[in-house]
């Protein structure tokens, strides 16, 4: 009985080990002032100019929109808030929240998202996303696209965010 | 052997042969909701790059709808890839199974944006729109629900709609919905369930 029990433990070890929080995410791609940017990509996108039947360079229909994501944790033991973000592939940029309800799907503008003391903020698909509205180039899988994002407490923080196809 | 144990095997066996017997006998469980009776589609047509898409062109194929727009960076991709990764595990029957991206912004969305959208997911789904008037005769009968925010300062508008993608069968009756968070697995089972058929 005892070895079989000594093989239990250590799968439970294993499996705990496993499940556990400390999943590697590996390096950041960016660690300043103690806010750290996982992972960072950006959805590819075309552009809309030259398709279809509106032309005019800044008429909501040809402009050409597109996420970002990546993971944010606050190292620090202070709440932090991520406020703004912009780059210079796209005129504007937002931060949204995308919500559910009664199996409808809903995106709006937040006003931050709060990245807590020694926790974190994920940006994916279903939750929160950098918003790049209006888009100056095609982002196309291989690219990288910078992203300046600004924290309540940590400042500005540059990343390259890489271009990926959906 | 003693008899407690002869009986625990017997048992034992009795279970699983009674497992084995429901499992081919009862239909497979579905993972998405299942349309029970099924809703008869009325036969609609919308536009796509290529001309005129109608229902009706896809009989004795199942046909997968989704409903959203090009402006969604979020829902509607991750949607779209889940649904390519489960097509993408039935081999030679994905043939049998025909993507429509059906866009509810035509104001922002041409048939060609929709059609390049769409193909950036695979080069087998279809892009289409229509008139207003055109899209609101498709989704009221299959009880989607849209609508078009108000624009912010710089002209941009959000859409809300109906997460869940669409599941017709080969006669053009709504069987199946996928509520957003199905895994690509869950998908890749209902659909393995449904081309058995």
């Amino acid at each position: 009985m005892k070895p079989v029990k000594t093989f239990l433990f250590f799968l439970l070890v294993f499996l705990l080990a496993a499940c556990g929080p400390s999943a590697d995410l590996g390096d950041p791609a960016v660690s300043q002032n103690g806010i750290e940017i996982h992972q960072p990509w950006a959805r590819s996108a075309a552009m809309k100019t030259g398709m279809g039947e509106d032309s005019h360079a800044d008429s909501p229909a040809t402009v050409a929109v597109t996420g970002a994501f990546m993971l944010i944790k606050n190292t620090t033991g202070q709440d932090d808030m991520l406020l703004s973000a912009s780059s210079d592939v796209a005129a504007e940029t937002q931060i949204h929240q995308t919500t559910m309800s009664d199996g409808i799907m809903s995106m709006a503008e937040v006003f931050g998202i709060e990245i807590p003391a020694g926790g974190q903020a994920e940006l994916k698909p279903g939750g929160y996303h950098v918003m790049l509205i209006g888009l100056k180039e095609e982002l196309k899988a291989g690219k990288t696209v910078t992203l300046r994002l600004v924290f309540q407490n940590a400042g500005e923080v540059v990343v390259e965010a890489e271009v990926r196809n959906p | 052997m003693n008899r407690q144990t002869i009986l625990f095997a017997s048992l034992a066996l009795l279970f699983i042969a009674a497992l084995l017997v429901t499992q081919t006998l009862m239909p497979p469980r579905m993972n998405g909701s299942v349309i029970d009776p099924p809703l008869a589609v009325d036969n609609f047509s919308l536009h796509s790059v290529d001309g005129p898409v109608s229902l009706s062109d896809f009989r004795g194929r199942y046909v997968i709808l989704y409903f959203g727009y090009t402006s969604c960076p979020d829902i509607c991709p991750d949607s779209l890839a889940k649904i390519r990764e489960a097509l993408s595990k039935q081999g030679e029957r994905a043939g049998e199974v025909q993507v429509i991206f059906v866009s509810v912004d035509p104001a922002r969305d041409s048939v060609e944006y929709s059609d390049v959208y769409v193909k950036r997911f695979s080069p087998d789904f279809i892009g289409v729109t229509g008139s207003e008037a055109e899209i609101e005769s498709v989704t009221r009968q299959m009880g989607i629900f849209y609508q078009l925010n108000e624009p912010d300062d710089g002209g941009f508008y959000t859409v809300d709609h109906t997460a869940s993608a669409l599941l017709l069968d080969r006669e053009g009756n709504l069987i199946l919905t996928w509520p957003y968070g199905l895994t690509p697995a869950q998908m890749e089972d209902d659909l393995r369930a449904l081309l058995r058929r």
